[in-house]
Order: C-alpha cells, then sequence, then structure tokens
C-alpha cells in the first residue's frame, strides 16, 4: 500500500522536480558544445516573462481580474513556473559568484519545490474527499448527507490554508531577491 | 497576508543592506582580473549607471597609446607587443567588445573572437600586419604568394578554404592532397596527372592520339574532373585537330 502511494502519487512530484534540474544541465550543455552560451544571459529576461505571466492565476485568486477558470489559470501557472524555472537555472548556469543572483537562484528552486508539494497536497486532498464520498455512498448515504459532510470541502481548504502561509512568504523572498539581481543589471548593463 | 508583504519587505531590505556593504561580493559577475583588485571596493570606477564599462573609465588607467608597449604604471613592458599596440591603435570599439574584466573560475574570460571587421580596410586586408610571424614554413605556403586571405577567412582561419571545384573538382579517386598533383617546390600553378599509375604518360599519350588529340599537356582544360566521361568539348571536331593552346 505505502509502496503504490510512493509510486502513485510521491514519485510523479519528484520526477517533476528531478527533471527541472536535468532539464536545465541539457540546455546548457547543449549551447554550450553549440558555441551559443551567449543565449543564456538573455534567458533571464525570457524566464523572467514566464513566470510573470504565471502569476495571472495569482490575480485571478484575489480577483484582480474576473475572466479565466480557476482550474485552467493554476494548469497555466503550474506550467509556465515549470518552464520559467528551468530557463532562469539555464541562465544561471553553473556559477557561484555574486550572493545576491545565487540566493534569488536558491529562492526561486525552494519556491518551485514548495509549489509541487502544493500540487501534490491538492491532488492528495482531491482523491481523499473523493474516497470518502465513495465510502458514504456505498454505505447507503444520500447525496444531501455526502455534501452535509464534505461541505465546504474542510480537508481541502485547511490543507492549503497551512500550505499557502509557507508557499506565499517564500514566493516574496524570491521576488525580492529577483528585483534586487534585475534592478543591478538594469543598472550596470550598457544599454 | 501581512506575513507575505513582511516577508518581502524583510527580504529586500536585508538583500540590499548587503548590497551596500559589500557590493563586490554581492553582485560581481566574476571574480576581477588581476591588477583590478582596487576596483573591488569601487564598481563605479569602471562603470557608468546604464552605460556599462565605457572605455574612457578604462583609459582612466590604461592610456590608449601605451596598450601593448608600456605597464599602466608607465614602465616598459617586459615582451612589447607591436601587434597589440595596433589593433588598439587602429581599431575603433570599445574595450568590453572583447574584454571581460569579470573573469571565471572555471575558465579564462571569454574574449570573443576578434572583430576584424572594425580595422579599416586597409590594414585588415593585409593579414601580415599582425601575423606576419604566422606563415607556416611548410611545402605548401612556401610556395604560395598570394594573401593569406585567398583561402584563409576572419570568421575563421581553420579550416582554410579554396574553391577547388574551378579548376578540378575533387572525387574518391583524386581526394583534396594537394602533392598528388603539386609537386613539392613548384609554384601551385603548376600540375601533374602523370603522377599515378592510371595516368602514366604513355597510356595517356595512347588513348588521346588514338582520338585524334595531339596536343594534351593540360589535361583540366578539357577535364575538370576524375571523370572520364565529363570532358568538355570546345565545339571543335576532334579527330587529327590539336587542341589550341591555352
Amino acid at each position: 500500500m505505502a509502496l503504490r502511494f510512493t509510486f502513485t502519487r510521491i514519485l510523479p512530484t519528484l520526477l517533476l522536480f528531478a527533471a527541472l534540474i536535468a532539464g536545465a544541465i541539457s540546455v546548457d550543455y547543449l549551447l554550450h558544445i553549440l558555441g551559443l552560451a551567449w543565449i543564456g544571459r538573455y534567458c533571464g529576461f525570457v524566464g523572467t516573462a514566464l513566470i510573470l505571466i504565471s502569476f495571472i492565476y495569482s490575480m485571478r485568486k484575489r480577483k484582480w481580474i474576473t475572466s479565466g477558470s480557476m482550474k485552467g489559470l493554476l494548469k497555466s501557472h503550474e506550467t509556465l513556473g515549470w518552464f520559467g524555472a528551468l530557463v532562469v537555472l539555464v541562465h544561471g548556469g553553473i556559477h557561484f559568484y555574486a550572493l545576491i543572483p545565487w540566493l534569488a537562484l536558491s529562492a526561486m528552486l525552494v519556491v518551485v519545490a514548495s509549489g509541487l508539494t502544493g500540487r501534490f497536497l491538492l491532488e492528495d486532498a482531491q482523491i481523499r474527499i473523493k474516497d470518502q464520498a465513495e465510502e458514504m455512498r456505498k454505505a447507503g448515504h444520500s447525496a444531501t448527507d455526502i455534501d452535509r459532510e464534505l461541505i465546504g470541502q474542510s480537508l481541502l481548504v485547511d490543507t492549503m490554508k497551512q500550505w499557502r502561509k509557507v508557499h506565499m512568504p517564500l514566493t516574496m523572498i524570491f521576488l525580492a531577491l529577483s528585483l534586487l539581481h534585475i534592478t543591478a543589471t538594469v543598472l550596470f548593463w550598457r544599454w | 497576508m501581512r506575513r507575505t508583504y513582511i516577508s518581502f519587505i524583510l527580504a529586500l531590505g536585508i538583500g540590499a543592506v548587503a548590497i551596500l556593504l559589500f557590493p563586490y561580493r554581492a553582485l560581481t559577475p566574476g571574480i576581477l582580473r588581476t591588477g583590478h583588485e582596487a576596483q573591488k571596493s569601487d564598481c563605479f570606477s569602471c562603470h557608468t549607471l546604464f552605460a556599462g564599462a565605457p572605455a574612457s573609465k578604462c583609459g582612466t588607467c590604461h592610456k590608449p597609446g601605451d596598450i601593448g608597449l608600456r605597464t599602466v604604471k608607465g614602465g616598459p613592458l617586459p615582451k612589447a607587443s607591436p601587434r597589440t599596440q595596433l589593433i588598439h591603435r587602429v581599431a575603433a570599439m570599445e574595450c568590453d567588445r572583447c574584454h571581460s574584466e569579470h573573469g571565471s573560475r572555471l575558465g579564462a574570460a571569454a574574449t570573443s573572437r576578434f572583430p576584424h571587421e572594425l580595422l579599416p580596410v586597409e590594414v585588415g586586408a593585409g593579414c601580415a600586419a599582425c601575423h606576419s610571424g604566422k606563415k607556416p614554413a611548410d611545402a605548401l605556403h612556401t610556395t604560395v604568394s598570394a594573401e593569406c586571405s585567398r583561402c584563409h577567412s576572419t570568421k575563421s582561419w581553420k579550416p582554410a578554404t579554396y574553391d577547388h571545384d574551378k579548376l578540378f573538382r575533387f572525387d574518391r579517386n583524386h581526394p583534396p592532397r594537394c602533392a598528388d598533383c603539386h609537386r613539392p617546390g613548384t609554384s601551385l600553378k603548376e600540375y601533374t596527372c602523370t603522377g599515378c599509375h592510371e595516368h602514366s604518360l604513355d597510356r595517356i599519350e595512347r588513348k588521346h592520339r588514338k582520338e585524334g588529340i595531339m596536343n594534351f599537356e593540360n589535361c583540366r582544360k578539357c577535364h575538370p574532373s576524375g571523370n572520364e566521361h565529363d570532358t568538355i568539348k570546345e565545339g571543335k571536331q576532334r579527330g587529327n585537330r590539336e587542341h589550341e593552346d591555352d
């Protein structure tokens, strides 16, 4: 049972993170052997754009915008966040000089890990609620009873609420460090 | 929500303080090259806001006329480089076009390929001005009197290229090996096809006389490749007529 849980639920999440790192290393290596390592510098712009676009979901969640389905925007937030992180990793490369960009990159990886954890928790909570509803149905409970029991999907809400208390501050730290890095680049770049 | 904003402000504040107190450690994109230690504590000794590192800042220490000849302190270089001096004298470009003073632990800072297009035409056309000591003393180069640019480009020195197809097309039996057809010590304008057993003088003479061709000194005039059926017929009847001389 535990093994099945590990393989069907935990492993995909771990593999997504591993794929991010492996993908970034592969792309970086490819760029170097093709003599196109200079592209990495400009990947910073692309990665930042992808991550910023992924925040449309956050704006929709806070009702700053009202169009777009939550489910669809959440999916795009996950996808754009993952790809944006990959592009930023290629931009950073395997360099460890300046403290601020290095901390920003580390914060980004922590946020991605946190995001993948949230994704896992959301799916897990949804599955548990579905299983609970199924059990109640088999036990002969009416639909009204089931709804009343699972009203507000309290398990899901509580889980995500706790998770957000971690994910949001981490994201803010990442954004603050990125802002410092981008500002410094803008100030010192030859335009 | 409050926790979220506090996190942002705290991270921003701590980061900003770190930059103000330790700017080099906080922001450098790479270790500064030897000789630039004094610049570690003052980024603006080389950088101008929104303008990168302009040549005027480099010129504060590196006098353009002294590059390649003297040190920044004014003393003579142990080994002067007239070529370096020429490049910096004639090529109008920003220093960071080729030089990156923020090196890399992983290897030398990438100085890009020298942009030959920035040299004045009369200087750029003559490779010898900078590369005079580079001509190899091998059989090929000692017989070539043409300029280097005939075979070498400024895009990449190697591989050398020469459009030999307009003279003779190489193939499996005629690979691009200079010595097969051009005798060592002779000009590359001279060639011979009788160097291999397939084209012995007797055989060539016999085959051509059979066709009524008497003048067969300049093989490539009619044979642009090793394919015996790929011959150029000059509109003249073949028979007992001789080919016209070149």
